[in-house]
């Protein structure tokens, strides 16, 4: 069995060095002031700029992300409304070049169809067949001229509702 | 303390016996038990509700989570848009566009106006009187569509985005619009038999819309996106985008002003000889391609529900009928195919003559004649084409039928096509032996005849006609479905001969039919059908020494009879010039042939 009383050692008091006057006085010399810690300050300051301009940086970003996210639905809205534009537009240029719209402008001015073409062959600039002026050219007396209105009337897209006068009743 | 309550309950029923009206005394209550009792009642709702509280912020967070999420989360298709059908030029035939359905909650139109104080009419009134031009109806019929009591009407469909934003633009509550896609046919009714159309649900329903809808259709995809309460997208939420893929072009042969042309021809030619309908078909004789295949009553897609149902078809190719006279060129070219006959084989023609037990006459009464073959085609004559045909099996003369494409489809790619009707050679007993060799005794529809005289016009050998020429790509370019399948039928020395035949069968300073400038072969032909009416019809192709073009022009349902150079020979002499024309084929410069028609 291990003994558990510890052998103590009596207290030893540090002996004290016996004052002599006779021993010389320590050389003093003068020092700097030791450098302190110093204030915290700074470190404060720069971690809340860091907090503030993380902070600033995620606001302008969410701020940025939801103005370009009106601007996108704003642009959507442009590009529907310029599409519809465009689509309106070709409409238009598709009505006016149907051969029914081309024949009506073609005979407002005048013109009729040809009914016996020349050609010129450009190899040896000689012109096949005979054609005649406008006014020589009569219609095909074994064909009736069924009117155009019957045979192949405009699409009944454009001038559906007749009692239409625009948008402003500008027309009425 | 146990000794009184044994004595109390000892006593009590003794005392209430007794008749007394004793309370019976308060038993003294447990605390303990109480308290215990009242600690579990609360330990079981807290048990409960942190039970529950763990289930909704533990467990099912997510699932709550998400609840949110859909809650805020929009679904929207993106329609495919289904492919425009375009001319062999690259005209717009037929295109989708944006349209709006204008709608009206009627219960709401009553606030309009209603807080303005300069206003001097409010609610429906006011708001008919705004909406009537903008919709192009009266203020009375506006008024009345914007009264009543339903919360969804439909005011007018498939009005144009300019319209729908004047009618949104006016404020008036209750009033919306949903956008839909409309199918419009810039050139009406030119073309409208091939196009076909669609119906309002975007189902195709009849033409090339139908036949080439896989190709035309495209699939819709749909976007996924959190949307805010101002409608704009979420930038942080989640997307999901599934893009629609758009349906091709589809670029027919036809060329958009020919169709035009042809369509004014034979609705002429059918009103002038009082017909009930008629089709012309022109075709590219090298290609098959089908510039122009049009139908006299036709439709304008736009607004298909105008005509009758039988009238929405194709009659070039859904009607069938006995050919007639341009038959014997099949009987003809069998022939001279066979060897049995040459362009100046003679024969004696009687105006009546009987084949073993039936009577064959020609059309019309003369005296005997000596004819040559080609004579004999010149003049249309019944006895000498039978005769001709005599020296050949009816086997034979089935199977040239059959290669020249008829009684089997012309697979031109549009519903609705008869096949038309060539019995087996076996089944040709009586009269039908005879008759096949001038075209009656069988059926055919008017682009297979066309298509099968145009063999002639291509060195023998047949090229099945299409309408449809392929997709457009991107670039521009025309992707090809693929080429179409060509039979050798005759050889080409017997199409010449036949091609010959043809031209000298055009009188130039006669017929109705020649084409100033141009060497012209054809043949017309006319049929009595069993209802009492007759067809009459002219096929022929131009230039006659080298065939660029087949026109044929077909007049149906004549009360009386008229030779079909005389009710579409003019027609299509009209066609064939502007066909010429239209695809810049200059006469070639030869004079039609003369052959020797009597011996």
């Amino acid at each position: 069995m291990a003994s558990t009383s510890a052998v103590r050692s009596p207290a030893v008091r540090p002996l004290r060095a016996p004052k002599t006057s006779a021993a010389p006085r320590p050389k003093l010399t003068v020092l700097a002031a030791p450098k302190t810690s110093g204030s915290s300050m700074p470190f404060t300051l720069l971690c809340t700029l860091i907090v503030t301009a993380t902070l600033a940086a995620l606001l302008y970003m969410n701020i940025q992300m939801s103005d370009t996210s009106y601007e996108i639905t704003r642009l959507q809205s442009q590009s529907q409304r310029l599409t519809e534009e465009k689509q309106a537009l070709a409409e238009t240029d598709e009505r006016l070049g149907t051969p029914q719209e081309l024949e009506r402008q073609a005979r407002e001015h005048g013109m009729v169809p040809v009914s016996e073409p020349a050609y010129i062959d450009l190899d040896t600039g000689e012109v096949l067949g005979q054609t005649a002026p406008s006014e020589q050219t009569a219609p095909n007396p074994e064909l009736a001229q069924a009117p155009a209105e019957v045979a192949v009337p405009p699409a009944q897209i454009y001038d559906e509702p007749t009692a239409y006068h625009g948008m402003g009743n500008e027309g009425a | 303390m146990s000794t009184s309550r044994s004595e109390r309950a000892g006593r009590g029923p003794g005392g209430q016996r007794g008749g007394g009206h004793r309370i019976p005394r308060a038993r003294i209550g447990e605390p303990a038990v109480r308290h215990r009792l009242l600690l579990c009642m609360i330990m079981v709702a807290v048990l409960a509700l942190s039970g529950r509280l763990v289930w909704v912020q533990g467990l099912d967070a997510s699932a709550r989570a998400q609840e949110a999420i859909e809650q805020r989360t929009v679904t929207r298709s993106i329609p495919a848009l289904r492919g425009d059908i375009v001319d062999r030029h690259g005209t717009t035939l037929a295109s989708s566009v944006q349209r709006y359905d204008l709608w009206v909650n009627q219960m709401q139109v009553d606030q309009y106006l209603q807080n303005s104080r300069s206003a001097e009419e409010t609610g429906v009134p006011a708001a008919a009187a705004e909406l009537a031009p903008v919709l192009g109806w009266s203020v009375s019929d506006t008024e009345e569509a914007l009264t009543g009591d339903r919360g969804f009407v439909y005011l007018l469909k498939n009005v144009e985005p300019a319209v729908r934003d004047a009618a949104l633009a006016l404020e008036i509550p209750g009033i919306g619009a949903d956008p839909v896609a409309d199918r419009i046919y810039p050139a009406g009714s030119v073309g409208g038999n091939i196009l076909g159309f669609v119906g309002d649900d975007g189902a195709a329903l009849a033409g090339t819309e139908l036949s080439f809808d896989d190709t035309l259709r495209g699939t819709d995809g749909k976007t996924q996106y959190e949307r805010g309460a101002g409608g704009q997208i979420i930038p942080t939420g989640k997307r999901e985008t599934t893009d629609a893929v758009d349906g091709s072009d589809l670029v027919l042969t036809i060329d958009r002003d020919l169709q035009w042309k042809a369509q004014q021809i034979v609705a002429g030619a059918v009103e002038d000889v009082g017909g009930s309908g008629g089709s012309a078909v022109a075709l590219n004789a090298r290609t098959g391609e089908v510039l122009a295949l049009a139908d006299y009553p036709s439709y304008d897609p736009n607004d298909f529900g105008a005509v009758d149902d039988e009238d929405r078809g194709n009659r070039s190719i859904s009607k069938v009928f006995e050919p007639g006279s341009t038959g014997k060129l099949f009987t003809i070219a069998a022939a001279l195919e066979e060897g049995t006959a040459q362009v100046d084989s003679q024969y004696e023609i009687p105006y009546e003559t009987s084949f073993d037990g039936h009577r064959i006459k020609d059309a019309r009464y003369h005296e005997d004649q000596r004819l040559t073959l080609a004579g004999v085609l010149s003049n249309s004559s019944n006895v000498g084409t039978v005769q001709i045909s005599e020296e050949m099996e009816p086997q034979i003369r089935h199977d040239y039928l059959t290669a020249f494409g008829l009684g089997q489809p012309t697979g031109v790619g549009l519903p609705g096509e008869s096949a038309g009707i060539v019995h087996p050679a076996e089944d040709w007993t009586g009269r039908t032996r005879y008759t096949t060799a001038f075209g009656q005794g069988y059926s055919v529809n008017a682009l297979q005849m066309t298509s099968a005289v145009g063999t002639f016009a291509n060195q023998g050998v047949r090229v099945d006609p299409r309408v449809v020429a392929g997709t457009r790509e991107d670039d521009g370019s025309v992707r090809p479905l693929g080429e179409p399948a060509s039979t050798r039928v005759v050889s080409a020395e017997t199409a010449e001969t036949v091609a010959e035949l043809m031209d000298n069968n055009i009188d130039e300073e006669e017929s109705g039919a020649a084409v100033t400038g141009y060497a012209t072969a054809g043949k017309s032909g006319t049929a009595q059908v069993p209802g009492g009416t007759y067809t009459a019809s002219f096929i022929g192709f131009a230039p006659a020494d080298d065939p660029e073009i087949v026109v044929g022009v077909f007049v149906f349902g004549l009360n009386s009879f008229i030779s079909g150079s005389r009710a579409a020979g003019p027609a299509f002499s009209e066609l064939m010039a502007f066909t010429l024309q239209n695809q810049g084929i200059a006469p070639t410069g030869t004079p039609g042939r003369e052959l020797e028609n009597e011996w």
